[in-house]
């Protein structure tokens, strides 16, 4: 708390006399600023804001009760306690002091005993008042760190696992606030993802969003269903509920492997689906029941696909329910409209577009609920293609242009030295074999990166040559002569491996799976 | 990715030749270890140490000059050891990790136990 001795005080008089005694009697006690007109007064308030002023109200030019008007208004003084020193001593002029937000009223004349027993009150009220103020911030400033640290931040590690790419986004229309989300890993071929939003907001919504983002975590790796998470979560939350608080709840499970996304809703606001091509649209029907409410409701669930290059949007009411200084509600409609402009973007793109296109409808209105956005987005398979000469070194060369591919297109470490491995026996092959090491002839290699998979195809004009038909390796063979260690290198490296002969070429394409289990080893 | 050679001839007891590999030893690259080492076992070198602890590739073409390798030494009765294999090397060697002549250690530690147990199993063998 700010020491008595520090505290600096406003005299304002048009006669010199008076601010003689009181500068005489104050001065000991606090710092002073004088002020003879009400003009000064407000250019010294607003230069070194005061912990309290004295004010005359007669003055020549502005009065005290404007200069006092005016105090309130400015931001620097809107609580500066403020106390009339006056000779008017009617009963209305006291009650229109206060009425324009004096905080105590003393007649001329005065004993400076007085003065002082009141101004050292004033001052320690406010001394009081700043350091609770002061207090409950910086309260408010680590509870929001808090609950912004229970969020995701880095989304690196699911994106390189499951194909996928997130945007996310989270603005409490105070310090703190009732809107969540979260990502869960379950098992390599399920991504659990969520959004809520909290009834109400500020502190008490926090504190039931901190409630339901830890149940929620923890039944995402346990359950496989949206509709099962989303009823084991409302059992957990109107078990012990006093406050009788709820939180719209919105749950979707995505499977790569399988594109399917599963979602279920509990009377949140429905999910965006925006595909790659055409429009948008909502990707649930029905709204549902909050969560929190009443124990043991059932959840309907639904299935949409999610291919290479479609996106899902999740978002809380503050989006849809922005509004703009003319009252105006952004709406779902808008939103839908807006999302669908939006299909060629990457999932942060989308969220900050949206993000964006909500703020600049709101027109500086300020903002009246917390705003959440998580966008989930699969990755569109990407493709490169080479042409190389029939040598050694051009083999390496293709190596090396698939680690950089795989490098971009974030494939997990672990895949990468077997893929390597793959290619360089099957390039190999064909350089010795089909093309007999003949460096004017060239082959083709293309790498593959879907959601689930990475490809490589390699085709050549050379003699028929089929790899794959070498029968299995004997584990004891002192030799290579067939080549076989090469092409059981590959069978241990890849998922698939097919051989073809297509209009006069060799095609043979390999796969490592990237999101199954069978991936691991 | 090129591969590094270093080749040195060992001044301890066991009189063997290290080999330490760095980078990739591939289709593009075995054939210039394939030469390196015909010089190495031109002489009367038994034992060849390869030191593995910076080898980051390695594909069929580098098992081939390594199992060829080792059967000249075998021939000679010697062998071809492998120490600090990274774990993808490690899978690929599981190919050849059976083979006669081959022996996989995990360091020089492991390596100097087995030459001297070795040594006295010849040492003790001579006394009888």
């Amino acid at each position: 708390m700010k020491a008595l001795s520090d505290c600096r005080v406003l005299l304002v008089d048009d006669a010199r006399a008076n601010l003689d005694v009181l500068v005489e009697g104050l001065k000991s006690d606090y710092k002073l600023s004088v002020a003879m007109n009400g003009e000064t007064a407000l250019q010294a308030a607003e230069r070194t804001p005061p912990d309290l002023v004295l004010l005359d109200i007669v003055m020549p030019g502005m009065d005290g009760y404007e200069v006092c008007r005016r105090l309130r208004e400015m931001p620097g003084t809107a609580d500066v306690p403020i106390m009339f020193l006056s000779s008017l001593e009617e009963v209305h002029n006291k009650t229109r002091g206060f009425e324009i937000g004096a905080n105590d009223y003393l007649t001329k004349p005065f004993d400076m005993l007085e003065v002082k027993a009141r101004a050292r009150s004033l001052l320690k009220a406010k001394a009081y008042n700043d350091a609770v103020k002061e207090q409950i911030a910086s309260e408010l400033r680590v509870a929001r760190e808090i609950q912004m640290g229970m969020l995701p931040h880095d989304f690196t590690s699911f994106e390189a696992a499951y194909g996928v790419s997130f945007g996310a986004a989270l603005e409490p229309a105070r310090e703190v606030g009732g809107d969540l989300y979260g990502v869960c890993a379950a098992g390599l071929d399920r991504l659990v993802i969520f959004l809520g939003d909290v009834s109400g907001k500020g502190i008490p919504a926090s504190m039931f969003m901190v409630r339901a983002i830890s149940v929620a975590r923890l039944l995402a790796r346990e359950l496989t269903d949206p509709e099962r998470i989303l009823a084991r979560l409302n059992d957990e939350l109107a078990a012990d509920n006093p406050s009788g608080m709820f939180v719209t709840f919105v749950c979707a499970v995505f499977e790569p492997g399988s594109h399917r996304l599963l979602l279920a809703n509990a009377g949140h606001c429905r999910p965006v689906l925006l595909p790659s091509e055409g429009p948008a649209r909502w990707a649930v029907k029905n709204l549902g029941t909050a969560l929190g409410l009443e124990p043991g409701l059932t959840f309907e669930q639904s299935a949409v696909d999610l291919r290479p290059g479609d996106a899902l949007i999740l978002y809380s009411d503050g989006v849809s329910e922005a509004f703009n200084p003319r009252e105006e509600c952004y709406g779902s409609e808008r939103l839908l409209a807006d999302a669908g402009g939006l299909a060629g973007q990457a999932a942060a793109g989308i969220t900050s577009a949206l993000l964006h296109g909500i703020r600049t409808f709101a027109g500086g209105a300020p903002q009246s609920d917390d705003i959440a956005i998580l966008t989930l987005k699969v990755n569109a398979g990407a493709r490169q293609q080479l042409e190389l000469r029939a040598s050694p070194a051009e083999v390496m060369r293709a190596v090396e242009a698939l680690q950089e591919f795989a490098a971009e297109q974030r494939v997990p470490e672990r895949h990468v030295f077997g893929l390597s491995l793959a290619l360089e026996e099957c390039a190999s092959n064909i350089v010795n074999h089909a093309l007999t090491r003949d460096p004017r002839r060239t082959f083709h290699v293309v790498f593959e990166r879907t959601v689930a998979a990475f490809i490589v195809e390699l085709r050549d004009d050379g003699r028929p040559f089929d790899p794959t038909a070498a029968g299995p390796l004997n584990a004891r063979a002192e030799s290579d002569a067939n080549g076989g260690w090469g092409l059981e290198l590959v069978r241990r490296h890849v998922d698939d491996i097919r051989y073809r002969r297509e209009h006069g070429q060799n095609v043979l394409r390999f796969t490592r799976q990237l999101v199954s289990a069978s991936a691991d080893g | 990715m090129p591969l590094d050679i270093q080749i040195q001839e060992s001044t301890g007891d066991h009189s063997a030749v290290t080999v330490k590999l760095a980078g990739s030893l591939d289709t593009a690259t075995a054939p210039e270890l394939e030469r390196l080492l015909a010089q190495v076992l031109s002489g009367s070198t038994k034992d060849i140490v390869f030191d593995l602890a910076q080898l980051k590739f390695i594909s069929s073409a580098g098992l081939r000059v390594f199992s060829s390798a080792r059967k000249s030494l075998r021939e000679r009765g010697g062998q071809a050891s492998f120490i600090r294999l990274q774990p993808q090397i490690h899978e690929v060697f599981e190919i050849i990790k059976a083979l006669p002549g081959v022996a996989v250690f995990r360091d020089e530690a492991e390596l100097d136990r087995y030459l001297a147990a070795r040594q006295r199993v010849h040492t003790e063998g001579d006394e009888s």
